[in-house]
């Protein structure tokens, strides 16, 4: 006799707003499996699991829980049918204690009070299967990271949730308590609770699930048993053996050095990093969420103080202590979340333009004669499409939005570009503009330096690619000839021979 | 396209363009109204008299707002004005009264209200403080040390013409403190709108983080705004004690929420990012002609304060539910 799946999802089908996100997904989930859910940035999985936890409804397919088959209504109703998710960002309330948190919107009552005494017992019971000793009565802001990210597993377990689902759990935790982390899910598995175990870091995939699911570009393109796999399989599988190569890479001459970096610490994020910067150069930051890339990014931006080290422009050591001084060194820095750190929403497109580079229309009174001039030549010299330089900024597409905020730091006249993830939640057609636009830039004899998470935007679009790997210059490698599977590799951390 | 739908289209969109312009500036319409209203059912209403004493009337609560317009574009508040006004009203009242040069004392005056201002703007960007607390508590201390000495009781005298010259004469008919807060209307309109100052200043409202990821200087730009509204405060308190010829510890109670409601009348935003320079003035003019009208239609004074509030939540309202419109 077959087994019924705990979880049958059948011909998923999500479509949003110029991106098919899932294409007739299938995925089964047996009593008591570990499944590793891997894939690119953008490849689906978050919105399968949205789907799942009720966060976001599918558009077509079928979901059957033990055989009967639902429709998830909300996140509530997910809870009802025994689906947990840890999501890799935390969502506790810093002000409440462990207890408070855990029981959040499931409280114990005692007639009309809360059993306060029954919940601090069962959640220090949780945490000592988690292996914790923590005050469960303090603020949880005041715990380290690490134990606030247990804290938030523990949320999951506390119930007897049949289905959990584990989305980048290990983001922020260290080697010990990812290895308590993996113990709890090894008794879980043994207490028949299914598994959906999400995460970027494929040695973890391949050590605990008992089978693993690839998404490509939202469709299923491997399921298979772990123990048929192997590490290059997986990777294989997620980059696909034809990469479309829709990167107009333009071939600049790479010039003379133009900034050097020397023995830049920051305690906790990254240290004893070393790496020069070309003229007509575009240098790729690589690294796994968390390892420390951005981090050096804003540094050299201002916006972040270093503990120690140097950084020579042109030969000449610069002292960089804020924005202000990266902006008169000619540093400019396109921050990779463009609503929350970039753009000023219900601000104009012409508004958003000059705000960094006000000095250039006016020295004491701004001439808006001016102001327009700039906007209108930028929008013009990068393509954005507009009715009106006055629109509000939020009214634009993603990829013009982008654009605005490339318009905002070429107005400062920068010779170095920073971008962070500059195509992230962007349109196809719009990355592709972005790429030439950066390409337009070094030709001007500017240099680019880009963090991503992109692999295969990396490899198109730069020249050289340094690799971090927690916190340290981990390869500094040309990106001729690299291929997917090495850079791969090395962001895991692992050389390759 | 037939002409008769360009037209109807046309017709439309001039509509939806007036309409714009009134849910964009609510305090214009509700004052268009009332102003109206009063005129035609009231007899004494309409005249340059009347004008002129309301408008004489509104002052110390307009040149303050306009300097609160700059301090709630950051989304911060001073809930301060009120006693830092009438600690400065006394200090500059004793001044005078021990001797010092008249002109003297107002500088200093005003040195005075530079400085409770700059203090307010440091507790809330170095030791951050939310601007709600910070400035109840300065305004307390002000009040206390105001009370400490002058144990409440008024300093009167102050009949000299260089004080008296400030609000109780008139230029062309106009009182020289309403020509005073038009300058600095002016003066103030233009610092934001046509500055960079101004510019970073709704930056920080719209968006904090962006802004400091511009390069904009948050803590400096931010501590600014609390100077010049601690500026304006002192040149309210110049006002007033010409006005009354006295320092009174007890008078203008509740000033800071006139103040207040005068910006926020006036369309600037409470959650940053809108500022209407403009608007704060015709706010404070606004709440003065509720109080005139409800004069003159003798009712009951009891029920100034009431009415005033109703017509803020009413102007308020409107411009909240066209917003939402707008955004849909």
């Amino acid at each position: 006799m077959e087994q019924v799946p705990v979880l049958k999802m059948e011909g998923i089908d999500k479509q949003f707003p110029g991106t098919h996100a899932l294409k007739n997904v299938d995925l089964s989930l047996y009593e008591g499996e570990i499944i590793g859910l891997v894939g690119e940035n953008g490849a689906g999985k978050s919105t399968l699991m949205k789907i799942l936890s009720g966060a976001y409804q599918k558009d077509k397919g079928t979901i059957a829980i033990n055989g009967k088959k639902v429709e998830i209504a909300n996140t509530n109703h997910a809870l009802q049918l025994g689906i947990a998710i840890i999501y890799q960002e935390l969502s506790l309330f810093p002000h409440m204690n462990a207890v408070e948190n855990i029981f959040i919107n499931k409280e114990i009552r005692k007639g009309a009070l809360l059993d306060k005494e029954e919940m601090k017992k069962r959640s220090e019971s949780v945490l000592r299967g988690l292996n914790i000793d923590v005050d469960v009565l303090k603020p949880v802001r005041e715990l380290r990271l690490a134990q606030q990210q247990l804290i938030e597993i523990a949320r999951a377990l506390v119930m007897d949730y049949r289905i959990i689902i584990m989305d980048e759990p290990t983001a922020s935790l260290e080697d010990a308590e990812k290895d308590i982390l993996f113990g709890v899910m090894r008794e879980l598995k043994e207490r028949g609770v299914s598994i959906i175990f999400v995460s970027h870091h494929l040695d973890e995939i391949l050590d605990l699930s008992d089978r693993v699911i690839v998404l490509r570009d939202g469709e299923k393109v491997l399921d298979k048993p772990t123990g048929e796999l192997s590490f290059d399989a997986i990777v294989e599988a997620m980059i696909g053996r034809s990469v479309e190569r829709q990167y107009p890479k333009e071939e600049v001459e790479i010039g003379e050095t133009v900034l050097e970096i020397k023995n830049l610490n920051k305690k906790e994020l990254f240290h004893d990093i070393n790496f020069t910067l070309h003229r007509g150069e575009i240098l790729g930051l690589a690294g796994l969420a968390g390892c420390g890339n951005r981090e050096i990014a804003l540094t050299l931006f201002g916006a972040l103080p270093k503990d120690s080290g140097e950084f020579i422009k042109g030969g000449k050591a610069i002292q960089i202590r804020s924005v202000k001084d990266a902006i008169a060194n000619k540093i400019a820095m396109l921050p990779g979340d463009r609503k929350t750190d970039g753009l000023f929403l219900d601000q104009s497109i012409r508004w958003n333009i000059s705000i960094a580079a006000l000095k250039r229309i006016g020295r004491i009174l701004l001439n808006k004669k001016e102001d327009k001039k700039y906007s209108e030549q930028y929008v013009k010299q990068l393509r954005l499409k507009t009715n009106s330089i006055e629109e509000a900024v939020s009214s634009l597409s993603g990829g013009n939005q982008q654009k605005a905020m490339l318009g905002r730091w070429s107005m400062t006249d920068p010779d170095i570009f920073i971008l962070e993830e500059p195509t992230r939640g962007i349109d196809v057609h719009a990355k592709t503009e972005v790429y030439q636009l950066m390409g337009d830039m070094v030709k001007q004899g500017k240099s680019i330096i880009m963090v991503s998470s992109e692999s295969p935007e990396l490899l198109g679009i730069c020249d050289r690619i340094l690799v971090i790997y927690e916190g340290e210059l981990f390869a500094d490698i040309p990106a001729k000839g690299l291929t997917e599977a090495d850079l791969a590799n090395y962001i895991q951390g692992r050389h390759v021979s | 396209m037939s002409a008769n739908e360009m037209v109807k289209k046309d017709g439309r969109s001039i509509l939806r363009m007036v309409g714009g312009y009134f849910s964009n500036n609510g305090i214009v319409a509700a004052f268009l109204v009332i102003f109206l209203a009063l005129s035609f059912i009231t007899e004494n209403f309409f005249s340059w008299t009347n004008f002129m004493n309301i408008a004489r009337s509104s002052v110390p609560a307009a040149v303050i707002a306009f300097g609160m317009v700059f301090v709630i574009s950051t989304t911060g508040i001073d809930l301060s004005v009120g006693y830092s006004m009438l600690f400065c009203s006394t200090l500059l009242a004793s001044m005078i009264k021990n001797g010092l040069n008249i002109y003297l004392a107002m500088l200093l005056c005003l040195c005075a209200g530079m400085v409770i201002g700059t203090v307010n703007g440091v507790l809330v960007t170095k030791a951050k403080i939310t601007p709600f607390i910070a400035t109840l508590a300065t305004s307390r201390i002000l009040y206390g040390v105001n009370m400490v000495y002058t144990h409440g009781v008024p300093i009167y005298g102050l009949s000299y013409p260089e004080l008296q010259v400030v609000d109780q004469t008139r230029v062309f008919s106009v009182p020289v403190s309403v020509i005073i807060c038009t300058i600095i209307c002016i003066i103030c309109a233009i610092v934001m709108y046509k500055t960079s100052f101004g510019r970073h200043v709704i930056a920080i409202g719209s968006n904090n983080s962006a802004a400091r990821l511009s390069g904009i200087n948050v803590d400096l730009v931010t501590t600014l705004t609390y100077t010049i509204t601690g500026v304006l405060s002192a040149v309210a308190a110049i006002i007033i004690t010409s006005k009354m010829e006295a320092a009174v510890p007890g008078s203008y109670a509740g000033h800071e929420v006139d103040v207040i409601a005068a910006t926020v009348l006036g369309g600037t935003s409470m959650t940053g990012g809108k500022a209407k320079m403009g608007g704060a003035y015709l706010g404070a003019i606004l709440m003065i002609i509720v109080i005139n009208g409800l004069a003159m239609l003798r009712i009951n004074t009891l029920w100034q304060s009431a009415v005033v509030g109703l017509v803020i939540l009413a102007a308020i309202g409107i411009d909240t539910i066209a917003t939402y419109r707008k955004k849909g």
